[in-house]
């Protein structure tokens, strides 16, 4: 009998470990979801378009966007610095593409 | 009393002896396109040349050199671009001929082009010319243009003409297209078809190798985070 309620307690005493170990897990990984989508949150890209013209008269936009720093007029600056530098490269490639 | 008549008659023939249906006028027009909707809108600041006759013309598009903020973070600059893109419109047979292609590299003969004008009783004067009213659908966009029954040719900018006088103003409903008179002169020139010796493309033609070549421009994937388009929309709508 003292046998049973000694196996009794110890199973008991082992089930609560257990289930305790399956909540600080949870949690571990809940945490990480949660810190993984800030890391999402903070790497968000800022864009900018610059429209220009080719030589045969055709409307171009380009829209470039770069990975936000957190300070918005340095980050639109460097996203509008490569979309204009874009338009200007690929303006008279465009003349080239037509059929 | 004879004499106030003489001058009576002589001002009102004024117009029709100056612009005479036997010579030609040179008519100056600031055009400007600024459809910013989205991004297969387009912009476009041009000076433009309507050389015409009784019978037929000739239209130079020019680019204004322009750097625009459209709003937000965009801007367009057509700084350092040149060209100058011809039209030759035969009025008698209702056909223009064109070398504007917009990347596609060929002549358009566009035979298609009639405006279906309602004349309003509307007047304004404009650069000093009576003008009166007429609205009409023109491939996408519904336009008001005013023209003078003073000046007898029945032409205007680009593709618009088939009202009874010249055309000196024409402007689109949704305030993208403006296209206005700013000088008339008259000329003595010969107008020529310069495409004559050319193979064209029909206008139906051009819109569907318009349409492979804005899908090849969209579909363009360049360096991350990069992307390329070309516009839908012009004076006339492209793709819907």
């Amino acid at each position: 009998m003292k046998k049973l309620l000694f196996t009794g307690i110890a199973f008991i005493a082992f089930s609560s470990i257990s289930f305790s170990n399956t909540i600080t897990e949870k949690i571990a990984k809940d945490e990480l979801k949660i810190s993984s989508s800030k890391i999402e949150k903070i790497a968000e890209t800022i864009c900018c378009t610059r429209r220009g013209k080719s030589s045969n008269g055709q409307s171009v936009a380009i829209t470039a966007c770069v990975e936000s720093t957190g300070d918005l007029a340095i980050d639109t600056g460097r996203a509008c610095e490569k979309a204009a530098a874009i338009v200007k490269a690929n303006i008279t490639l465009l003349d080239g593409w037509g059929n | 009393m004879i004499l106030n008549k003489i001058y009576l008659i002589t001002f009102l023939m004024y117009p029709f002896i100056l612009f005479s249906q036997d010579g030609n006028i040179i008519v100056e027009y600031k055009s400007i396109i600024e459809d910013g909707k989205d991004i297969y809108g387009s912009y476009d600041y041009e000076k433009t040349k309507l050389v015409t006759n009784a019978k037929e013309s000739m239209y130079f598009e020019s680019p204004l050199d322009t750097i625009v903020a459209i709003g937000g973070s965009e801007t367009y600059s057509n700084e350092g671009v040149i060209y100058t893109k011809t039209y030759y419109k035969d009025l008698k047979n209702k056909y223009v001929i064109y070398n504007k292609n917009y990347g596609i590299k060929s002549i358009i003969k566009d035979e298609n082009y009639t405006i279906n004008w309602e004349i309003t009783e509307n007047t304004k004067k404009v650069m000093g010319y009576q003008c009166q009213e007429a609205i009409g659908e023109f491939r996408g966009r519904k336009y008001k243009a005013y023209f003078s029954k003073d000046i007898p040719f029945q032409n205007g900018p680009h593709k618009f003409d088939g009202l009874p006088g010249l055309i000196l103003e024409v402007k689109s409903l949704d305030n993208a297209v403006s296209i206005v008179v700013e000088r008339i002169i008259v000329d003595d020139g010969i107008i020529k078809n310069p495409f004559i010796d050319e193979k064209y493309i029909s206008w139906e033609e051009f819109l569907k190798k318009y349409k492979l070549y804005f899908d090849k421009i969209s579909n363009y994937k360049g360096e991350e985070g990069v992307s390329m388009s070309v516009a839908k929309r012009y004076i006339e709508v492209f793709i819907e």
